[in-house]
């Protein structure tokens, strides 16, 4: 019978996943900062 | 900013699709692993960062080169794209490596050489940030930051092959012969270890093209400025 580590799973999936999401949000945050600060630079 | 490219467009729906469809696959369609249990399932992701952030690592090394030989900032903004999209796959599979390895070796963290040799290729590119903040210009900054990226490439086959060069406990993933602890997979796990992988790929690219232009329009702020 298979070792009961379904909560494992889950955890790990929902580290991957917000490491992700994270890294895209900070992507997100500094093209809008980057953007903001070039049409104030204009 | 320029208007994203429609390929960019096309990536990101790729990308996002790939992982949720892989995701999908992964925890209703592949079967339970008979000893590990549920928690298997998390190496289809684990091995497709790991993967991911060494093919980041090795076009991090291509574009040092490009900057060296050609002296265009284009290659450094790739180089340093690429550093840093392949350090968060680096953290993801070192993170979700941990998670599986408490149930199945009864530890977050052995000073094995798979884990060893990945700890410290991360900590050596973390380590490119540092490096790259301590410099005042940009051509310092790009040169240096290339030729270290170049340097830092040694531990991406050194990590890739100490399974097979050294004793270790870390499952042989893709293996010839009886190398290692290999594991079996069923034809379902392969198809979805193989989606994986190139959804991690996809999602690679994406990530380096948006931190690139990042960097583009960074650079042309800091023209404008002085």
């Amino acid at each position: 019978m298979p070792a009961d580590t379904f909560n494992d799973m889950i955890l790990g999936f929902a580290v991957i996943l917000s490491v992700l999401a994270l890294y895209v949000l900070s992507l997100i945050i500094r093209i809008s900062k980057a953007n903001k600060d070039k049409t104030q630079g204009k | 900013m320029s208007k994203k490219p429609l390929a960019l467009i096309i990536l990101d729906i790729l990308s996002l699709v790939g992982v949720l469809g892989a995701l999908g696959l992964i925890l209703f369609r592949t079967p339970v692993e008979a000893t590990m249990g549920p928690v298997q399932k998390v190496f289809y992701f684990h091995v497709a960062s790991a993967w991911a952030g060494m093919l980041s690592f090795i076009l991090a090394a291509v574009a040092g080169v490009g900057y060296l030989s050609t002296r265009r900032f284009s290659w450094d903004w790739l180089s340093l794209s690429a550093v840093e999209v392949g350090v968060v796959f680096g953290l993801i599979a070192i993170l979700s490596g941990m998670i599986w390895a408490l149930p199945i070796w009864n530890t977050w963290w052995v000073w094995d050489p798979r884990l060893t040799t990945t700890a410290i290729m991360e900590l050596i590119y973390s380590a490119y940030f540092i490096l790259r903040s301590g410099l005042n210009t940009p051509e310092s900054r790009a040169r240096l930051g290339a030729v270290y990226a170049i340097v830092g490439a040694a531990t991406v086959p050194l990590t890739f092959f100490s399974i097979r060069l050294f004793r270790t406990i870390h499952p042989v993933v893709i293996a010839t012969g009886n190398s290692g602890s290999t594991f079996n997979m069923s034809p379902r796990m392969l198809t979805a270890f193989f989606i994986s992988l190139v959804t991690f790929t996809l999602l690679l690219a994406d990530l380096v093209w948006h931190r690139y232009r990042l960097a583009a329009l960074k650079a042309k702020r800091n023209k404008e400025r002085n």
